[in-house]
């Protein structure tokens, strides 16, 4: 089990973080780029210090005004970003690194893992997904209490995700901390995700949680959902640039306004009629997404418009166009913030 | 490979020619029909093995003490670090007379050190063998300490500190990590720094002298031969240009990256 909470201050913010991680649960942290995980990942690793606050694995402090462990002796088993290996020694040789490891389990791991035919190459000439696989075998080999896994999917290929995959579904006695900014992998590892931004954590819930009530906008963008921040006074919201919005419950105060992708009706000329939303926009990008359609709309509002691949042929969209998009009062989600 | 622009080829062609010319002057003079007789002599002989041992024995030193000063100069952040490090590259730009000089008043006979070191164990370096490896360390350390210093700053720390997340001692983590890759670096400046002492002079004949058999090195022994034998000088440097050749061709890719 690892506790977590403390400060470090950084150049351009203050990372304040408080979690907890049991046994046997991996926990997903998610959050733009500079938000500061890569800095949890190296506090709990021992490679930088807090600067108030404590860290305790197992209840034993590791970090704190009075107690510093070192790296060496805090059982955690650090899988950095760019994987880290020891190029000149082989891929068996990076794994049995550890005084902790043991014979047989490094042979297990190099099973497990599917490294048997590489086992004697040079790590410096592994391919990426290979390194990926013996950096993480190589952080377990070390028998740590804590393991901690710095975006291990990215620039991945689709063999090795699945074999890093399917060993974090199954490992045991270990607590996982696993860093990333692909909200699939997030939502298909963990029951529990850690959104951090600026240095703070902004919102902590199950993948569904998140989907149905996000906390920012970066949590509404992860699940692919429009969040607008707004004003609402009674049945009528104020966006912070002006925009009025018609809900279809009296609200009073802040509110957070999710507006799903597929609610929004997307026309050439300004349509009339019905009680709804109508906005101006102007399309940005277009995704073909099978099916679907998604359509990155900028205007009064910026936000992501999913519509089907008749419509968007009957519209005839291109990139540039101006169009006019609505949506009914009754699809809009309101939150109290 | 790119076209390289004609000037720079004519350019680069002067200057190699410039380099050669003193080579290709000494070979046009070398008394060929005479040499088997000049390299059988004492005097070369003497000359070459002391030079030989002097420069290996000072290779020695250097390595020994050189990796422990690169490391610190490497990874300490003291603000001191920049002028301790001008002080410990000074014997590279100084007159090597003037380091001659230096290291007799402070290990010779009056020394502050020289002094103790007598006192005391009995021990003096001042016209010694002993002194003229003194000389030739004191020369040389620096061309070692610039080669490995930078090896060990292109070292990512990332790679020490995940060895340490994976509990190995700091012991294990230079010797199977950070050792092996500064390997080649250390190679290049223990090859730099060996031809540097092969070929010291002020420093030696200021400190050690120029005796015969004692600490009359290869460079010392030309210049005395210059003015009593000079095919005999010659005849010297044949021998000082193919040892220093015969050590640094094969690390000539230690220095230059290998295609």
């Amino acid at each position: 089990m690892l506790e977590l909470d403390g400060s470090l201050d950084l150049e351009h913010f203050t990372l304040k973080v408080k979690l907890e991680i049991k046994r046997n649960e991996t926990v997903c942290l998610l959050g733009p780029n500079g938000s500061g995980k890569s800095t949890i990942l190296k506090l709990i690793g021992g490679l930088k210090k807090l600067t108030s606050g404590n860290l305790r694995i197992n209840t034993n402090t590791i970090d704190s005004g009075q107690t510093f462990v070192h790296p060496r002796f805090r059982n955690v088993g650090w899988v950095p970003q760019n994987q880290m290996l020891f190029d000149h020694l082989t891929v068996k040789q990076n794994i049995e690194f550890s005084p902790n490891s043991s014979k047989k389990e490094v042979s297990e791991l190099i099973e497990l893992f599917d490294l048997q035919h590489i086992q004697n190459k040079k790590a410096g000439n592994c391919s990426g997904g290979e390194s990926q696989r013996v950096a993480i075998s190589r952080a377990i080999a070390s028998k740590p209490q804590v393991l901690l896994l710095d975006e291990p999917s990215t620039a991945l290929d689709e063999e090795s995700k699945q074999i890093i995959y399917q060993y974090l579904k199954i490992q045991k006695g270990v607590a996982t901390l696993l860093v990333t900014h692909d909200p699939v992998e997030a939502a298909s590892l963990s029951q529990r995700l850690i959104i951090l931004e600026k240095g703070e954590i902004t919102q902590v819930g199950t993948p569904d949680e998140i989907k149905t009530s996000p906390a920012t906008p970066y949590s509404a963008s992860l699940v692919g959902l429009n969040f607008v921040p707004a004003l609402a006074d009674g049945l009528v919201a104020v966006t912070d640039k002006g925009v009025e919005l018609i809900l279809s419950e009296s609200i009073q105060g802040q509110v957070n306004i999710v507006i799903p992708p597929k609610s929004i009706a997307l026309y050439k000329e300004k349509p009339v009629g019905s009680p709804r939303n109508v906005l101006m926009a102007k399309i940005l990008e277009i995704h073909h997404l099978g099916e679907n359609v998604r359509i990155n709309l900028d205007g009064q509002l910026n936000f992501i418009a999913e519509i089907t691949n008749n419509a968007f042929e009957v519209l005839d969209l291109h990139k540039g166009d101006e169009v006019w998009a609505a949506f009914k009062a009754t699809e809009l989600i309101t939150t109290h913030t | 490979m790119n076209r390289i622009p004609k000037t720079i080829v004519l350019i680069a062609t002067i200057a190699i020619l410039f380099l050669m010319s003193p080579l290709i002057g000494l070979l046009q003079r070398m008394p060929w029909s005479g040499l088997t007789n000049l390299l059988g002599s004492d005097i070369i002989l003497d000359a070459f093995l002391l030079s030989l041992f002097v420069s290996f024995s000072a290779a020695l030193v250097v390595f020994i003490f050189g990796i422990p000063i690169a490391w610190v100069l490497a990874r300490s952040n003291f603000s001191f670090m920049k002028l301790l490090r001008s002080v410990v590259l000074l014997p590279m730009v100084l007159p090597p007379v003037v380091g001659g000089t230096a290291l007799l008043f402070a290990f010779g006979r009056q020394g502050f050190l020289g002094k103790w070191l007598n006192d005391w164990f009995g021990l003096t370096l001042p016209f010694t063998t002993a002194g003229s490896v003194v000389a030739a360390v004191f020369v040389s350390i620096p061309f070692f300490i610039v080669a490995v210093e930078s090896a060990f700053r292109s070292i990512n720390e990332d790679l020490e500190k995940t060895a340490e997340t994976l509990g190995a001692s700091s012991s294990k983590i230079f010797l199977k990590i950070t050792l092996p890759r500064i390997f080649p670096s250390i190679l290049a400046g223990l090859a730099l720094s060996w031809a540097r002492a092969l070929g010291e002079f002020g420093a030696t004949i200021t400190f050690a002298g120029n005796m015969p058999g004692e600490t009359q090195t290869l460079p010392l022994a030309i210049f005395l031969a210059l003015e009593t034998n000079p095919e005999e000088a010659l005849a010297l440097s044949l021998v000082m240009i193919v040892t220093s050749l015969a050590i640094l061709i094969p690390f000539r890719d230690q220095w230059l990256p290998s295609r």
